[in-house]
């Protein structure tokens, strides 16, 4: 693994709300093109560093980040970096899914209107095409874009608010707990959809299903109270953990 | 616990049927029970009171439009508008001393030729009146068999009512002296006026009376005076006559003057100015409909009707009535709906008062307060609720907007009049005074604070999850905030507005106080955008003070309940409107 394919490294992050210490000392590296998986029972902390990643921590008043994350070798933290500007490099899904109360079509244009993406109406077309199909979702919605985007299922709903962050062409995408409202079949397309945004993206994602990070990740990262508790290769961590917290665990004892 | 382990030792479970309710559900029951007659009871208390305000206003509102209208062809005469005689010209009319009251001779003159075309002789008719009544008196004293001859002599014109007044008052005089004499216990002085009374009561005609004394004196004696004093009060003699002569002393030439009482004679002002503008009407007559006074109002909607002195409508006497009643059946008086209430301004003269400025006055003040209280009061939301730190200040500003909502509104009032009176200092207080302007800014401070509530948790009411994703996306906190949460939160922000607003319109307190209540300059405004907001205006609410106030007619008509319901209309279009944006921009996330 040379350093030219990290995308993301997060050294000594500490994240406080007020006077609770949510993250403690965390290191990390999410490379690129590969699916980080951040798995840890309810409260360990993986979403709240999974936001610092784009900085939607900083809508929060209380919250208080400390040490480096760089994306691209540039600290995301440094004054000069505007966050809007990191979030169209860093785009978000969240876990419910939460698609604009407006058409399908501008719901996935919105992010490269107000970016200036496009230029005409037809690049705008294009972009709001390519990101549906890289969602997986261009056959089932190409015929009704006009119709609203609260109007679809859940698993549609989701699909949607993923081709909305793809719309933006960001190099890394957060995902905080994508499949947690939906139902087996949704989360199938989900993940496979995952496994597709692998090849243009790096993808984080929270999980609570350890089936689901086996299944998509080539790393997983265990959080567990706060603390970064082991973090390799996804395979590794399911079948040879090295810290007995992680192996707890993976077979059920904890979490 | 070892007798859990041991089943056989559990005391046996009571059988409870379900078919029979325990204790504790009976008791339930009732407390459910008990909330939903509260529950009920209070509706019907709410909706009892709602029906009756709303009955009282629409009783009262309603017939109060429809006005007592005289149909008069209006003669303008030259010679009063110019006594020396000649021509007439503008500058003339224009001249005319407003004291003279020539629009009086005017509506006076012109509606006594109408009468006269209609057929009405008036003297005849008051004549006809005060001898029916007359009649009326005599005869409930048995003195019909003798009236009839006075009172032909009255009604063709031969005798004077004084004349007929003098017959009848001696005849009353003479049972008065007899009545003090029985009073007296002195028989013989008794007899003797007995007897002047009789002989009196004779020789008018008035046989039936006549006798009836006569059968009192017979047989008086020293221990019978009493009973012959209360047969002879009995008989009603003294007080019919005596009345009847005080009547017949009474009436009087339906002159000038009278006439004048029985309609509204157009202010003086207006009539001139009227002229000036259409000299060609000067020599000429036109048919108008007039307002009829304020006493003959309360005459014919039956408030007086004129049955003895307590009950005669002011400035009143038989004589106007009888001309009244003769108006009404000859179709000259009628009820019509009073169009110029809406237009008119208000003024003290229940006849021609109007709501016409105010209305206008109000709506403009509307248009500020949406203007000022939306930009700002939004704005101030936004950025409470989006942008501002969440510190120990803002903290003291959010608890004083709260606070800002409750203050009496009276207290806004006197703010205003005190940057008026700084204003004034400036020199231009007096311009800006009574203005749709003025009233307009200080309604909006007042209805600030409920705006900003409403905005704030309508803001507070969209989905974080929206606000999120847009910001996921890389929309900075300006961008989501328009492009999202505030589509979002319009129609609650819309709502909030509009309940405002509907606020503002009713306040009464602050205007009196800057002065709305006695624009005297007010007239129909000029349009907004041409400067009517700095013309001296009313409001609708102010007016309606103004009219509660007012002692004459009006109030008793019910006009101030008229203005209510116009103010109703406009609350319920207001809150109509409300209602189509909320569904027009509604949307489900």
């Amino acid at each position: 693994m040379s350093t030219t394919d990290i995308k993301i490294e997060a050294r000594d992050v500490d994240v406080f709300y007020a006077d609770t210490h949510a993250i403690k000392s965390v290191n990390v590296d999410v490379q690129d093109k590969t699916v980080t998986a951040f798995i840890g029972p309810s409260g360990c902390g993986k979403s709240t560093f999974l936001r610092c990643l784009n900085r939607m921590n900083d809508t929060i008043d209380i919250c208080r980040v400390e040490g480096s994350i760089k994306l691209d070798a540039e600290d995301i933290y440094d004054r000069r970096v505007d966050p809007v500007q990191l979030r169209a490099k860093v785009g978000m899904v969240f876990q419910k899914p939460n698609p604009f109360p407006k058409s399908i079509y501008d719901n996935v244009a919105y992010g490269p209107r107000i970016h200036g993406l496009a230029r005409t109406k037809s690049d705008l077309d294009e972009i709001v095409e390519t990101s549906l199909k890289r969602a997986a979702l261009w056959d089932e919605v190409k015929d009704r874009l006009d119709g609203p985007g609260t109007g679809l299922s859940g698993g549609q709903q989701q699909r949607l608010c993923i081709a909305r962050a793809v719309a933006t062409s960001p190099e890394v995408l957060l995902m905080d707990e994508p499949c947690s409202a939906l139902d087996p079949i949704a989360t199938a397309q989900v993940e496979e959809l995952i496994d597709e945004l692998r090849s243009r993206f790096s993808v984080v994602i929270v999980t609570h299903s350890m089936q689901q990070a086996a299944r998509v990740s080539q790393k997983t990262a265990f959080f567990h109270l706060g603390e970064l508790v082991e973090f390799g290769e996804t395979t590794q961590i399911f079948t040879n953990p090295v810290d007995s917290r992680t192996e707890s665990y993976i077979t059920g004892r904890i979490g | 616990m070892t007798d859990m382990t041991t089943p056989s030792a559990a005391p046996a479970r009571k059988f409870q049927s379900l078919y029979e309710r325990s204790e504790q559900i009976e008791m339930r029951h009732k407390k459910g029970t008990a909330l939903r007659i509260l529950g009920i009871s209070a509706i019907t208390l709410v909706l009892f009171f709602l029906c009756v305000l709303l009955w009282s206003i629409f009783s009262r509102g309603i017939p109060a439009l429809w006005q007592y209208q005289a149909e008069i062809s209006i003669f303008y005469d030259p010679a009063i508008l110019n006594e020396d005689g000649g021509a007439v010209t503008p500058e003339e009319i224009g001249s005319v001393s407003l004291r003279s009251g020539f629009e009086r001779g005017i509506y006076a003159n012109s509606l006594n030729q109408s009468l006269r075309e209609a057929g009405i002789d008036t003297a005849a008719v008051v004549a006809d009146r005060y001898a029916a009544r007359t009649a009326e008196l005599l005869a409930a004293a048995n003195l019909a068999d003798g009236a009839g001859s006075y009172l032909d002599d009255f009604r063709s014109g031969s005798v004077e009512g004084g004349d007929i007044a003098r017959v009848f008052g001696q005849s009353g005089s003479a049972v008065r002296a007899a009545q003090t004499a029985l009073d007296g216990g002195d028989v013989d002085a008794a007899l003797e006026a007995l007897a002047a009374v009789v002989t009196d009561l004779e020789e008018k005609g008035f046989l039936t009376a006549s006798a009836q004394v006569a059968a009192i004196a017979e047989g008086l004696s020293a221990e019978t005076t009493v009973q012959a004093s209360t047969a002879l009060a009995a008989t009603g003699l003294q007080t019919a006559l005596l009345d009847s002569a005080t009547l017949m002393r009474e009436p009087a030439e339906f002159d000038e003057v009278s006439f004048a009482t029985m309609i509204y004679a157009a202010n003086r002002r207006d009539t001139r100015d009227y002229l000036v503008e259409n000299p060609d009407l000067v020599g000429e007559a036109e048919t108008v409909r007039v307002p009829v006074s304020i006493s003959l109002t309360r005459y014919l909607t039956g408030e007086l009707q004129g049955a003895d002195k307590s009950d005669m409508p002011p400035g009143f006497d038989l004589g106007h009535l009888a001309v009244a009643d003769a108006m009404v059946e000859a179709d000259i008086i009628n009820r019509h709906f009073h169009w110029r209430f809406f237009t008119n301004l208000y003024s003290q003269s229940g006849e021609i008062t109007g709501i016409g400025p105010a209305l206008m006055g109000s709506l403009y003040m509307m248009l500020v307060v949406l203007v000022f209280s939306l930009i700002f009061g939004v704005a101030a939301s936004i950025y409470l609720e989006e942008f501002a730190p969440k510190n120990k200040l803002t903290d003291f500003i959010e608890i004083n907007i709260a606070n800002l909502a409750a203050v009496p509104s009276i207290v806004f009032g006197i703010l205003g009049a005190a940057i008026l009176f700084a204003l004034t200092d400036l020199g231009i207080g007096s311009s800006i005074r009574g203005t749709a302007l003025m009233g307009g800014i200080v309604l909006s401070l007042m209805t600030l604070p409920t705006i900003v509530i409403a905005t704030r948790s309508a803001l507070k009411a969209v989905p974080p999850s929206i606000r999120e994703a847009a910001l996921g996306v890389g929309a900075s906190k300006v961008q989501a905030m328009f492009h999202h949460t505030l589509p979002l939160a319009a129609p609650g922000i819309l709502t909030g507005t509009i309940i405002g607003i509907a606020q503002a319109l009713g306040e009464t307190a602050p205007l009196l106080l800057i002065g709305l209540s006695v624009s005297t300059g007010a007239d129909i405004l000029s349009s907004p955008l041409s400067g009517g907001l700095l013309e001296q205006t009313q409001s609708l609410p102010t007016v309606v003070y103004l009219l509660a106030q007012n002692e004459d007619a009006p109030v008793r008509q019910g006009l101030a309940q008229s203005a209510i319901i116009v103010m109703l209309i406009l609350l319920f279009l207001l809150n109509f409107v409300a209602i189509m944006l909320r569904r027009r921009f509604e949307r489900r996330w």
